[in-house]
């Protein structure tokens, strides 16, 4: 048997094991990531319930299950409310380049949660962190619901680029620089509150 | 006559030819072969499990599946799901990230999960769990060498669901089999999960992921904090800033 012959004789139950399990793999689906429990709000429609808000950040940890903030925002009636928002693991977080220091205390945020049945808290669907002065770009982070390869994940990548100290390689998050002419045309093209990050 | 040096040298030269060639054979690796100093594999190192893997499409549920999967609130979520304890078997290799350590002492194989902070030894001085095991939330797992597989067999669990949130439930009087290995020339682990649990499946249930090898990796110190599940009113906001700043 010559060399060519002898490779070809070896590789042949390769190839057979590669059918099978490219057979296997289509019998099964792609298993979904999955996290501890958390109860959505959801609406009439199924659909789950995102609000929108103006405040600051109180606190924020790097935390195992969750990672934590407390907001102060002003809700629908003009009255102050204390919020719990949690995100991904710290594990998850650090490695994607966060540190307690990406949130502080003070920062001016737009925010958008995912409401739970409790009144005050919720999950992380995105913060636009504002710049301290006019001239300084904002920073928009994004979590449940835009992660991943999704729509709205898409249309931000199209228009805005990532932030430099944060890379997306597990997919928790994602952060993208705003400065404020890049937000006036989201605006326009997305309106309403945070429209750039809703469904 | 007698003969010469020359001549006898050329009469054994064909002999000596065909010892050395055989002796070569005898001691040298088959062409094409790995040779395996020894036949158990060292896994030792860091691994983190890809985020996409394989689980059934359709889950083969058993009467009985059916009605505790319908009779599961995902929201409340299973009694093991809480904050801060060690992850069971087999959510804890099962999460989307999932960094492992593998380590080999004497007479086991300990994997040290980051989530949880979770500790798992797979005991291979044992053919089976000793008399009197408790059940416990990762079981007690017999490992064994199949060559250069690593099999294990998982008993005694608590039972109660696959995974946290999916719902899809498991007996304490399952059985779980793994199948861990190196395909030729990578580093990178291949497992196989094979759930066996008739209560609640009619057919074995099959999970299959792979471990990337990564030695850039650590496991970090988990560090757990609870923020408490409880769902049924107004997050105690004063109470969690102060839990925090304590912290």
């Amino acid at each position: 048997m010559g060399l060519r012959q002898r490779l070809m004789h070896l590789c042949l139950p390769r190839d057979i094991a590669t059918l099978v399990l490219v057979g296997t793999m289509f019998a099964y689906a792609p298993f979904t990531d999955a996290h501890h429990s958390y109860p959505p709000l959801l609406d009439e429609n199924g659909e789950e319930v995102i609000r929108v808000f103006e405040g600051s950040i109180e606190l924020f940890r790097l935390l195992n299950p969750h990672s934590a903030m407390i907001i102060n925002v002003t809700n629908e009636n003009g009255v102050l409310e204390d919020w719990l928002i949690e995100m991904s693991a710290s594990f998850s977080l650090s490695r994607e380049g966060w540190s307690d220091d990406t949130l502080k205390s003070g920062d001016r945020v737009a925010i958008a949660v995912l409401a739970s049945p409790s009144p005050n808290r919720g999950r992380l669907r995105a913060v636009l962190v504002h710049g301290e002065t006019e001239e300084e770009p904002g920073r928009l982070l994004v979590a449940y619901g835009i992660r991943g390869d999704t729509p709205v994940m898409r249309r931000l990548r199209e228009r805005l680029s990532t932030c430099p100290d944060i890379e997306t390689r597990l997919d928790r998050t994602a952060c993208f620089s705003v400065d404020a002419d890049a937000l006036q045309a989201l605006q326009r093209e997305f309106p309403g509150p945070m429209g750039y990050v809703m469904p | 006559m007698t003969e010469s040096a020359e001549e006898r040298r050329l009469k054994m030269s064909p002999l000596v030819t065909f010892f050395l060639v055989v002796g070569l054979f005898a001691h040298a690796p088959v062409f094409g072969q790995v040779e395996i100093a020894d036949p158990t594999p060292v896994f030792s190192g860091i691994y983190v499990g890809a985020r996409d893997f394989v689980k059934p499409g359709t889950y083969p549920l058993t009467a009985a599946g059916e009605r505790t999967l319908s009779a599961h609130n995902p929201y409340v979520g299973d009694p093991r799901d809480l904050d801060c304890l060690e992850e069971p078997m087999p959510q804890l290799i099962l999460w989307g990230v999932a960094v492992m350590e593998i380590s080999h002492e004497d007479d086991a194989v300990v994997m040290k999960v980051e989530r949880g902070a979770t500790i798992r030894t797979i005991h291979l001085d044992v053919t089976e769990p000793p008399a009197g095991q408790p059940n416990t939330a990762r079981g007690y797992a017999v490992g064994r060498w199949e060559e250069d597989v690593l099999s294990v067999e998982t008993t005694h669990l608590l039972g109660g669901v696959l995974f946290a949130f999916e719902g899809y439930p498991v007996s304490s009087n399952a059985r779980f089999t793994e199948r861990y290995w190196r395909n030729p020339g990578e580093n990178h682990l291949q497992m196989e999960l094979v759930v066996y649990d008739p209560v609640n499946y009619t057919q074995p249930v099959t999970f299959e992921r792979e471990w990337t090898w990564s030695p850039e990796e650590q496991v970090q110190d988990y560090n757990c904090f609870s923020l408490e599940l409880d769902e049924s009113g107004p997050v105690d906001i004063d109470e969690l800033r102060r839990r925090l700043e304590q912290q």
